[in-house]
């Protein structure tokens, strides 16, 4: 019980500490208030930006190109591993071009998406699309493989054929890894979404942060970067709460014994 | 009519460099319907390979072994494997696993779910059908994994090694019950070991191997009368047959 309390207790401290020390900091080492907001800056940001400015619009329609974004992404990525375990020739045509298209920086081509799709919320869902699939084609690729040679010797002596073989173990085996990798990509898809509304947009939180940048106002800025924090912790618990339902069976009693 | 008959079976596996290794050589004889063989042997005799020969998991290299005179070389539904390692699928309950032969063969699943119940019931496991494989002891593990094997009524029953991770005692109960099991639903059993006394004790013969290469090394008759009780394991008669497989091993190698 008292090591329960602890574990919330002591980040908590740490936090008032920081806080503490960050607001006296400035004050004391009189950093310019343009550069640096302080702690009561940021809280004035955040509230006055909920209940006057357009925060809550903004926050909306990043939460809504990240949630898309990760969502057609992490589809794609499901596909293309399925494609490439399931076939050794498409394992060998498309596995080139997808370990280069990983290879690339697509942030760099964030700009030519901008220009192609406009600065509407498609071009933030390809760009979140495009930096979040790749975890999941290599995570479903070496789950669906994960497959143990007495699961196939089991299901051979059952004459059963290579579909039922995957829908009845092998998907059941990919998905800890499955959620591995939906657990990258759902953490690297806000870094899309806000890459692609520095690129070009009207709305949306890294609009918003390029607002407070050219209005100087840290304050604001510094509350954008809480709410982005928030929201990438969020969704992370959330597809952790998820793989907690689906992949029930990693919680159920000990592993069942394998020799 | 013997039910399963081996001729002239021979597997070699290639290696790396080139070289093959023969894991079975020469390898010749049939099993009557309703007999319990063991066939046993130290690691690496080949035993293993021999029963997926028989389940039509591996392609012999030359020789060939039949079902019913018909040459095995595929999986089929009248054959039933227990493997040493359950295999069950931890996100299925123990029903759910039974069932599986029941959905790979597109069995009729009312009739089958009665059955595989029945079965469960047999085996002691009545009150854990719902419980996932993780809840579960090893012992129950396997009690289940048999159960799953038995659903779709195979005639021969394959069994690798199926207590080879069980504690002693564990072990000596499941002999007991796989004997009464196989007597109840009158399986005809190929059972394959590396406990001299399990195969003793579960045999109406006891097929010893050796290995590199692995070959028959002798077929011994057991003369106690089926259903036996572990009183048996007592007998002189009992102790002979043990002492005498163990012999074939002493000479060249040693158990492991």
């Amino acid at each position: 019980m008292a090591r329960q309390r602890l574990r919330f207790a002591l980040p908590a401290v740490l936090a008032i500490v920081v806080l503490a020390a960050w607001q006296l900091g400035i004050h004391a080492f009189d950093v310019p208030r343009f550069l640096v907001a302080t702690p009561l800056d940021i809280a004035h940001g955040l509230v006055d930006g909920f209940v006057h400015g357009t925060l809550l619009r903004d926050t909306a329609v990043t939460l809504e190109e990240i949630v898309l974004g990760f969502a057609v992404g992490a589809s794609i990525g499901i596909i293309l591993g399925i494609l490439v375990a399931w076939s050794p020739l498409l394992d060998q045509t498309l596995t080139p071009y997808i370990i280069a298209l990983n290879g690339f920086p697509k942030v760099a081509i964030a700009p030519l998406i901008v220009v192609l799709l406009g600065q509407g919320l498609t071009s933030k869902i390809v760009i979140t699309a495009l930096v979040s699939f790749f975890p999941l084609v290599v995570n479903v690729t070496s789950g669906l493989n994960s497959i143990r040679t007495d699961q196939l010797d089991l299901m051979r002596s059952l004459t059963a054929s290579r579909w039922q073989l995957f829908t009845k173990v092998q998907l059941y085996m990919a998905l800890p890894q499955v959620f591995a990798g939906l657990r990258i990509a759902i953490v690297l898809a806000p870094i899309g979404a806000i890459v692609g509304e520095f690129v070009g947009s009207h709305e949306g939180l890294g609009y918003a942060i390029q607002v407070a940048i050219v209005l100087v106002r840290p304050g604001d800025e510094f509350a954008i970067f809480v709410i982005l924090t928030t929201i990438s912790l969020s969704l992370f618990q959330v597809v952790k709460l998820i793989e907690a339902k689906v992949v029930f069976w990693h919680s159920v009693g000990g592993q069942v014994t394998s020799a | 009519m013997s039910l399963l008959d081996v001729r002239n079976l021979y597997v070699r596996y290639a290696m790396r460099r080139g070289e093959a290794v023969s894991a079975l050589e020469d390898i010749n004889f049939v099993v009557e319907p309703g007999e319990f063989l063991t066939i046993v042997g130290p690691s690496g005799c080949g035993k293993s390979t021999l029963l997926k020969v028989l389940g039509g998991l591996v392609t012999p290299t030359s020789g060939e072994a039949s079902f019913k005179r018909t040459r095995v070389n595929r999986p089929r539904r009248e054959m039933g494997f227990v493997f040493q390692s359950t295999v069950l699928l931890p996100w299925r309950t123990v029903l759910e696993n039974a069932l599986l032969p029941v959905e790979v063969l597109n069995l009729d699943r009312k009739t089958y779910t009665e059955r595989a119940k029945d079965l469960l019931a047999l085996v002691g496991l009545s009150d854990f059908s719902n419980r996932y494989p993780g809840e579960l002891s090893g012992g129950m593990q396997q009690r289940a994994a048999i159960v799953r094997t038995l659903v779709p009524d195979p005639e021969v029953l394959l069994m690798d090694e199926p207590f080879g991770a069980l504690d002693a005692m564990s072990r000596e109960t499941m002999n007991v019950e796989t004997m009464r099991i196989c007597l109840e639903t009158k399986k005809t059993v190929v059972f394959v070991t590396h406990s001299i006394p399990e195969a003793v004790f579960l045999g109406d013969r006891v097929m010893v191997m050796t290995p590199r290469p692995g070959k028959i090394a002798e077929v011994l008759s057991i003369r106690f009368a089926r259903p036996r009780d572990l009183d048996v394991m007592g007998n002189s008669v009992f102790a002979s047959a043990v002492t005498r497989i163990r012999s074939h091993f002493n000479v060249k190698h040693t158990v492991d």
